[in-house]
């Protein structure tokens, strides 16, 4: 798979695998995310803090924009196995399914966590391509990470950045991304 | 059901680190499997997923990698042992993932075997008994141990000469004794 240098070029690249993003998101990706930035900079509202494993984008400091692979910024649709999300008939997503978030570095499944941070985390057995990311500072619970975003929390471990109301994937696809900025590499 | 996702799961890691253990970790074939266990660990108990996360760091010991846990117990020798006697076999693995757990390399493989025989984990107990049987091929208990395992996978009869794990018990005791009074 081609590395997206040019985060919209990712859309292109993926048109082709069932990974579509709406034309109309890539004006907000190359600046933080609008909802996420109005609601911390004007409300003080803290995003909850969440982690990710993930592939980074060519530039190496922003997570890739990646629906494949579960090691990007995206979610995975059928049909692949492994599939996040499953659009209904109409191609929308509805709240319930989304992108795995974890609290915390050690709540990342271990095979996610990369093996060269193995002296942090003795059972860490993932790819080292990948780098840890975390957004947000407040505490882990249900509340807005972006636009057309929230955190569902799912367990102590886990979480899932849902569609905040039923979106085309394409739309769903596009919010995610527009948090690429929102990311910095955290690996404890 | 009951432990679809789990024996899943655990089927995977074990490829995975057999990869490792090849130096091929790092390859597309491993990343083909990290992807296969992103549905089954969706499926796991917390109990479950504490239970893969701590083997995962367990296995590096079969290649001498393991990284102990720096945090250290007070009073460890003890709570080790009053966990043995309960039986609390998730906490003895805890307790031997401790750096400041004095235990020579191949008890903790044979009680690591011990743990995941009691699971009914037959396929991670041999793997740490027949570790064990490497470290030490003078400790009689062991071979038996290694064979109880391989009839337990191989859906074979129980073997008429049980390896006593109270006998590897007494042993780890004995040596726990041993430095206690050192």
């Amino acid at each position: 798979m081609q590395i997206a240098s040019d985060p919209t070029s990712a859309f292109a690249n993926n048109e082709e695998r069932n990974c579509i993003a709406a034309p109309l998101a890539v004006s907000f990706l190359t600046s933080k995310s609008a909802l996420g930035h109005a609601l911390v900079e004007e409300k003080g509202i803290k995003l909850p803090k969440i982690y990710r494993a993930m592939l980074p984008d060519a530039s190496g400091e922003k997570p890739k924009i990646d629906c494949e692979g579960g090691a990007g910024l995206g979610v995975r649709v059928p049909p692949d196995p492994n599939a996040d999300v499953h659009p209904d008939e109409s191609g929308n997503i509805s709240p319930g399914e989304g992108m795995s978030v974890a609290p915390n570095i050690e709540a990342l499944d271990w095979f996610r966590i990369p093996k060269r941070l193995k002296h942090l985390y003795p059972d860490a057995i993932g790819s080292n391509k990948q780098v840890i990311w975390s957004m947000g500072e407040g505490p882990f619970v249900d509340a807005a990470v972006g636009s057309s975003l929230v955190l569902r929390v799912t367990s102590d471990t886990h979480g899932q950045v849902e569609p905040d109301k039923k979106l085309l994937l394409d739309e769903f696809q596009s919010a995610l991304a527009r948090t690429q900025n929102e990311w910095q590499k955290d690996e404890g | 059901m009951g432990r679809e996702h789990y024996e899943q799961s655990k089927k995977l890691l074990l490829k995975l680190h057999e990869l490792n253990v090849q130096g091929k970790d790092q390859t597309d074939e491993a990343d083909e499997i990290r992807e296969a266990m992103d549905a089954p660990a969706r499926g796991l108990t917390s109990l479950e997923r504490k239970r893969l996360k701590g083997l995962s760091a367990d296995l590096y010991m079969l290649i001498g990698e393991e990284v102990k846990e720096s945090a250290v117990l007070s009073d460890i020798d003890q709570e080790f042992l009053n966990s043995y006697r309960a039986k609390d076999w998730d906490r003895v693995l805890e307790i031997l993932r401790k750096k400041n757990l004095c235990l020579e390399e191949h008890l903790v493989a044979s009680t690591r075997a011990i743990c995941w025989l009691e699971f009914g984990d037959y396929d991670v107990s041999l793997l740490f008994a027949e570790y064990a049987v490497k470290l030490n091929p003078d400790e009689a208990n062991y071979p038996t141990f290694v064979k109880l395992n391989r009839a337990k996978l191989n859906g074979e009869p129980p073997v008429a000469q049980k390896p006593s794990p109270q006998q590897l018990v007494n042993a780890t005791i004995l040596e726990l004794s041993l430095l206690q009074t050192a």
